[in-house]
Order: C-alpha cells, then structure tokens, then sequence
C-alpha cells in the first residue's frame, strides 16, 4: 500500500486525526495497520499477544495524537516507533521472569524459522529487498530494532567489540536505504 | 557546523532505531529543524525503516478495528478545515458519527440537580440566618426599650418614696410638737392680708420651745434672710434668722420663750437685725396668753 492511496494529504489526515474524526480513524487504521501488526508480531512473535499490542498501540495513537508535530518527523515513522515499543514492553514483560540470555535464544530460535519461512502472502507483492540485505547486517538492524536491544547488549550478545556494532549498525541501516532508496 | 561529519558520526542511525539518550534525542530533532541536509538524511533513514516494516505487512484479525472503535473516543471536528484544502478531501462515504452526549447539558451547568439542590440549601440557610438575626436584633431592642422604661419607672417611685417619707418624718415631727402638753398653734398672717396662713408657729408655753413651719414664704434675694421676732411685753425680741428650705420642714428655733404675746416675721439683711425694720414685717400673729 502506497503513502499515495491515501485520498487527501498527510497533513489533512494528521489535521483530521487530531480533531478526533472517526473517518479519519478509519483511513489511519486501514492504511497503517498491516505493516505495524507485522512489526508488532515480529517482535513479540505471538499472534495472541500481538492482537493486544495493536490494539494497545492505536489506543495510544489515538490518545497521542494530538502531540505529534509533523515536522519532528514523518507520521509512518512515529506510528512505528510507537507499535515497536508496545510490543518491546510487552515481550519484556512477558519475559519478564527470564534471564536476558534466555530472551535472546527465543529470539534466535524464531528468527531461523522465520528466514526459512518466508513470505508471507501480504508480502509477496513486495519485491523481497530484505532478504538482499547481508544477514550480518540484517542480524543487528533486528535485534536493535525489533526486539530492543542496546548497543551493549549486542555487543555482548554477538561477542563483538562495540566498536564493530556501531559501525554495523550503521552500514546496515546505510544499505538499507539503497535497497529502497527512491 | 559540519554537518557531513555529524551525518557520518552514526547518530542519525542510532536515533532511527530508538537507541540514542533522551539528551541526544533533543540534539537531533534540533539540528534537523536546522540542517536540510540532516533532515533530508534522517527522512531517507527512516523511510528506509519503513519500507522493512511495510515488507513485514500483515493483516490484523478483522475483529480488532472493531473493538477500537468501540474503546475509542471520537468527536465532531472543533474547527473547519481551511477551504484550500477542501478539493483534496474526497470522502467516499461518512461514516456514522457517534454522537457523544454529555449526561448533563454541558452549556447548562447550573442547572444539575445536585448543583440546584446545593445552591438552594445554601440560600435556604443563608435566608434563615438573616431573619434569626433580624428576630434577635428586634428582641434585644424592646428589650432595651423595656429596661429603660422600667428604670425611668424605678426612678420615678424612688423618688415619690422619698419625698413621701420625708413629709411623713415632716408631719411625725409635727404631730409629735402638737402632741406636747402646753402647745399654742400661732398662726402668721401677712400683714397686707393678701395671702392667708403664710407660715405656723407652735409655740409650748411649758418649755418656752418655738417651732416655725414655713407654708408659703417668698425666698429672698441672697443678701437678705428672714428673721422670727417674739413681742414679749411690746418689745420684740430677736428669735433667730432663717432660711426658706425645700420641702418646707419644720424649725426649732434655738431660743425658747417662756412669755410672749406675739410672733412676727421681718425680712432683714443677711445674718439678721438687732431691731426688727417693722416696715419690712411679713406676717404677724398674736399668742392667746
């Protein structure tokens, strides 16, 4: 779904949003709520917890609204940041009772069946640009990403120096951008 | 500022992926508002994070909109939307609105039941307050006006009372001298007979003891003072001077005559005259002996 579907500008939509129009509900949620379930499950890997996340989230959307500022940064970007944390806090708290190391090997297990089981049918319209990316660089883009980690833990993780996680980190996300650079 | 190095330092990166301090956070959101370029970078960056997470689209379970629309808020929109924008909107359908009903009016605030009730109890109190008062403050003034009528009351008895006993003691004395066995009642008559029984002179011829009762005597000047003569064998002789008193009790005079054949009243200068100025004679009256 392009940003380009959306029948009046982001603006008009972020205007309406915050003027609490149910119709502008409905684009919101219609346009935006695929991509932030399929983040939402990629970190919490669970499709019971992951309804509650989405839900969660637009309940915080909606009462956050009011607050974005369009020109700190895109909407898209703020959406996501928001469905990322829900389902971050919510993995953690699930996990709660759990070493981190523990943590990290359920996030290691899925990863695996999840790059040997891929596409989805939502994605196969996509052209699969992620898979393009190298693992390595993919590996630290999703831990930081997608399950939350600091820089440190990375590190500690992956038994690199920080140093080296910086420094791919940021390639990653460098060749990230040419992959669908517009 | 070199705005390439700070682009290649990571930061835009870190910031993307939520990593960097709250500190930091600031520091880029500030500088992109600044820098293009930097805003430019941090656009690209995050768009390419968002076309990850659009490659991950999944559809949620049909019943959770559903469930939103229930859970969320939603009102009617406060302000129009500026008229340059309007050939952008081009709503297929509108939905429903929900129509949020406040339990009470909202404009009539006043009016709620229990804001009435309470405005009407502390009114009623208020009322009731003022009219206690006003019931108290009327009591203590005929109070007030009672007390003093009752005082002037008091007042006024006391001194009928007083003037009473005084002329009981009055009349006591002069009954008592009337009782005395040789009293002699001589009575004064003004000499020009205008004005009868002007004064009384009881007079015991056992003692010789005179006893004046002034009636009706004109208080003189203050230099002058009336005097009592006795005639005794057509000489009169001084029996003391005096002064005419409120209340006009009875005077025992000092000196005591065992033989006279009359009384009279001159009015001399103050302190009194060794002879009586017979022209200045008031009243006159003769003994029976």
């Amino acid at each position: 779904m392009k940003r380009s579907n959306l029948p009046f500008s982001e603006d008009i939509l972020v205007k309406k949003l915050q003027e609490r129009e149910e119709q502008a509900f409905h684009l919101l949620y219609d346009q935006y709520s695929p991509a932030l379930y399929g983040v939402i499950l990629k970190v919490v890997r669970d499709e019971e917890t992951a309804r509650d996340v989405l839900q969660d989230s637009f309940v915080k959307i909606w009462r956050n609204i009011p607050s974005y500022d369009s020109q700190k940064g895109r909407l898209f970007t703020w959406l996501l940041n928001i469905a990322r944390n829900t389902a971050i806090d919510a993995l953690r708290t699930r996990h709660s009772g759990q070493s981190i190391q523990r943590d990290i090997d359920i996030v290691d297990s899925v990863d695996l069946h999840q790059q040997t089981y891929q596409p989805s049918v939502e994605t196969l319209d996509l052209p699969d640009k992620v898979n393009q990316l190298n693992p390595d660089r993919r590996q630290v883009i999703d831990l930081v990403y997608f399950s939350g980690y600091t820089h440190e833990e990375v590190a500690q993780k992956l038994n690199l120096p920080l140093g080296t996680v910086k420094t791919r980190v940021r390639s990653a996300l460098q060749e990230l951008k040419k992959l669908f650079g517009t | 500022m070199n705005t390439k190095e700070y682009i290649e330092s990571g930061i835009l990166e870190e910031y993307v992926l939520g990593t960097v301090s709250p500190q930091e956070k600031r520091e880029v959101e500030c500088l992109s508002g600044i820098y293009p370029e930097i805003r430019q970078e941090l656009d690209q960056l995050s768009a390419a994070l968002e076309q990850y997470a659009l490659s991950l689209r999944h559809e949620p379970p049909a019943d959770i909109k559903a469930r939103l629309l229930n859970e969320l808020e939603f009102g009617k929109p406060q302000t129009e939307l500026p008229p340059a924008a309007a050939p952008l909107t081009t709503p297929t359908e509108t939905p429903p609105e929900t129509v949020v009903r406040p339990l009470y009016p909202e404009e009539d605030v006043h009016s709620r039941p229990t804001f009435r009730i309470t405005w009407m109890v502390a009114a009623s109190i208020g009322l009731l307050v003022l009219v206690f008062t006003y019931y108290l403050y009327s009591q203590l003034q005929n109070s007030q006006q009672s007390l003093t009528a009752l005082r002037a009351t008091n007042d006024q008895l006391s001194e009928e009372l007083r003037i009473t006993q005084a002329r009981q003691i009055q009349a006591e004395q002069t009954l008592a001298v009337l009782k005395e066995p040789g009293t002699q009642i001589i009575r004064l008559n003004p000499t020009d007979s205008t004005t009868a029984n002007l004064a009384t002179v009881y007079w015991n011829t056992h003692t010789g003891q005179v006893n004046l009762d002034i009636d009706s005597l004109v208080r003189p000047p203050e230099t002058q003072q009336y005097q009592l003569w006795a005639i005794v064998d057509g000489q009169p002789v001084d029996a003391g001077v005096f002064d005419i008193r409120e209340g006009g009790a009875m005077v025992e005079q000092p000196k005591r005559f065992l033989k006279a054949d009359a009384f009279a009243i001159t009015l001399e200068r103050r302190g009194g005259s060794p002879t009586p100025t017979l022209s200045a004679m008031v009243v006159v009256g003769n003994t029976n002996s």
